[in-house]
């Protein structure tokens, strides 16, 4: 719910895009944009408090990055589940033939 | 959300027509022997669920859609997990059926799928989740 709240803006999607490619410091990043330089340092704010940006000082600028730990969240969440389900589904293919031998005595 | 990168999805084709997968999918003793023992189960829509996992864990939602013989829908809530949905569809090709599995996580990762579909992190996401 955190992320998509602050994914629900296109300009803060298109910030996010382009941390994908690569760190950025807050200038480059405004330079993509129409919006105002403190605008654009709002939105920065936004995704860090989020969970989505991270920042750090480089000398005289500050450079933003996406955070990889939603993403290694996921990535958890998904080695857990696929043999969970995949070993589950193999057991529904036992249980769908239980059934059709138990039907088939029935008769 | 169905791009299969951050939803799970997964296919499997049963050699029975979708009535019969249906019974084996939605009957609790059947339930309880292919997935998880049912505590309670309401299988209509809103009705809520639960199951013990065979680990030990607990699964808790209620039912968003069910559609006999077709689909079913639940919310998915797992221990502390952040809730995600769980789909069945069923559908009959010939004489067999093919269930398609899909498990996505809708809340916290749906800011995820925007990420993934956009970065190069999704090729490294893919080939992880393929190996």
């Amino acid at each position: 719910m955190r992320a998509l709240t602050a994914l629900a803006d296109p300009t803060r999607r298109r910030i996010v895009e382009l941390l994908a490619e690569g760190e950025r410091s807050a200038g480059q990043i405004a330079a993509e944009f129409s919006t105002s330089r403190p605008g654009v340092s709002r939105h920065l704010r936004v995704l860090r408090e989020h969970g989505l940006v991270r920042a750090r000082d480089d000398g005289q600028r500050r450079l933003y990055s996406l955070d990889p730990a939603p993403l290694a969240e996921l990535d958890g969440w998904l080695a857990r589940y696929r043999p969970f389900w995949s070993n589950r589904l193999d057991a529904l293919d036992t249980e769908i033939r239980r059934r059709q031998r138990r039907a088939g005595q029935g008769k | 959300m169905s791009d299969g990168l951050c939803s799970l999805r997964l296919t499997r084709r049963y050699a029975a027509a979708p009535d019969e997968v249906w019974g084996a999918l939605s009957d609790p003793g059947s339930l309880a022997r292919w997935l998880a023992v049912p505590r309670v189960i309401e299988l209509r829509r809103d009705g809520r669920f639960e199951l013990e996992l065979p680990g030990g864990g607990r699964v808790e939602g209620r039912v968003r859609e069910v559609e006999p013989g077709r689909v079913l829908v639940l919310d998915w809530r797992y221990g502390e997990e952040a809730p995600s949905i769980v789909r069945f569809e069923l559908s009959a090709d010939g004489e067999e059926t093919v269930l398609v599995l899909e498990h996505s996580r809708i809340e916290e990762s749906l800011g995820m799928v925007y990420i993934a579909r956009w970065s190069g992190a999704v090729e490294r996401l893919g080939e992880r989740i393929a190996r």
